[in-house]
């Protein structure tokens, strides 16, 4: 059984811990700019947006900490376990299946995927 | 030995191709010319994923595909395919041009910059200019 990934640890990427020690000037333009195009509501709704930042993440391999908040974020603006896992399915074709692969991973931790096991032994006749 | 396919087989499901996507970029035409077979087992995929609509609606998808295939550093011409199709799907160009710019914190601003590009080549050459909401 998958283990559930802290959320609140999620939610506090390290980038972020670094700078605010070392460099707040910086994180503050980030943040900045991260909630003039993203955090703020604009024509876009807060699923579609998170839905972008899922397959943004995913396709630059960012880190699996920051793909399950943005995960948890799109489930709390409505979308469905079902539509996160439509919206990684979309990018197998152009960005290959360890692209997905690393999307999904996230996506199994986030809804508790339970794996369903073959019932023979494996390279048996 | 697989069946070697004739010029009009494989320009039938090039057809269908284009009837089913809007369109068929260089590498589907190239498939679709000298191997059927693999352009046959490729496709199912991308019907499934995003071509069949299922639980997300089809501009969704479309500004899914836009920033993924920036993402992917894609040519300019195939992010702009799916602007065209965003804006085929009902996405006002705002709505595109947000998705665009949610690129510039997670890629960066060269991976930014290009989709915006392609953006701007698609609407600038669109009917209604860039103002509307």
């Amino acid at each position: 059984m998958p283990t559930t990934a802290d959320a609140s640890a999620d939610d506090s990427p390290v980038y972020r811990q670094i700078l605010a020690e070392r460099d707040p000037g910086v994180l503050a333009a980030i943040e900045g700019m991260t909630d003039a195009l993203g955090g703020t509501p604009r024509t876009l709704d807060g699923k579609t947006t998170e839905l972008l930042n899922i397959v943004i993440l995913t396709t630059m391999r960012g880190s699996a900490a920051r793909l399950r908040a943005h995960m948890r974020r799109a489930m709390a603006q409505g979308a469905s376990e079902q539509e996160i896992l439509e919206a990684l399915e979309l990018i197998i074709a152009p960005s290959g299946i360890p692209v997905f692969e690393h999307g999904l991973s996230a996506w199994a931790e986030v809804v508790n995927a339970v794996e369903l096991k073959p019932d023979v032994a494996p390279f048996s006749p | 030995m697989p069946k070697t396919a004739t010029q009009q087989e494989k320009l039938d499901y090039l057809n269908e191709y284009v009837r089913s996507r809007g369109y068929a970029h260089r590498t589907h035409r190239l498939l679709a010319n000298y191997d059927l077979d693999a352009f046959k087992a490729m496709n199912p995929v991308p019907v499934r994923t995003a071509v069949d609509q299922r639980i997300l609606e089809q501009q969704t998808k479309e500004l899914l595909l836009i920033v993924n295939f920036a993402c992917l550093r894609a040519p300019r011409y195939i992010i702009a395919t799916h602007i065209r199709k965003a804006l085929a799907f009902g996405a006002t160009q705002r709505r595109i041009l947000e998705a665009i710019e949610m690129l510039m914190p997670e890629a960066g601003r060269t991976i930014f910059e290009e989709a915006l590009l392609a953006w701007d080549e698609v609407v600038s050459r669109a009917p209604t200019k860039r103002q509307e909401g």
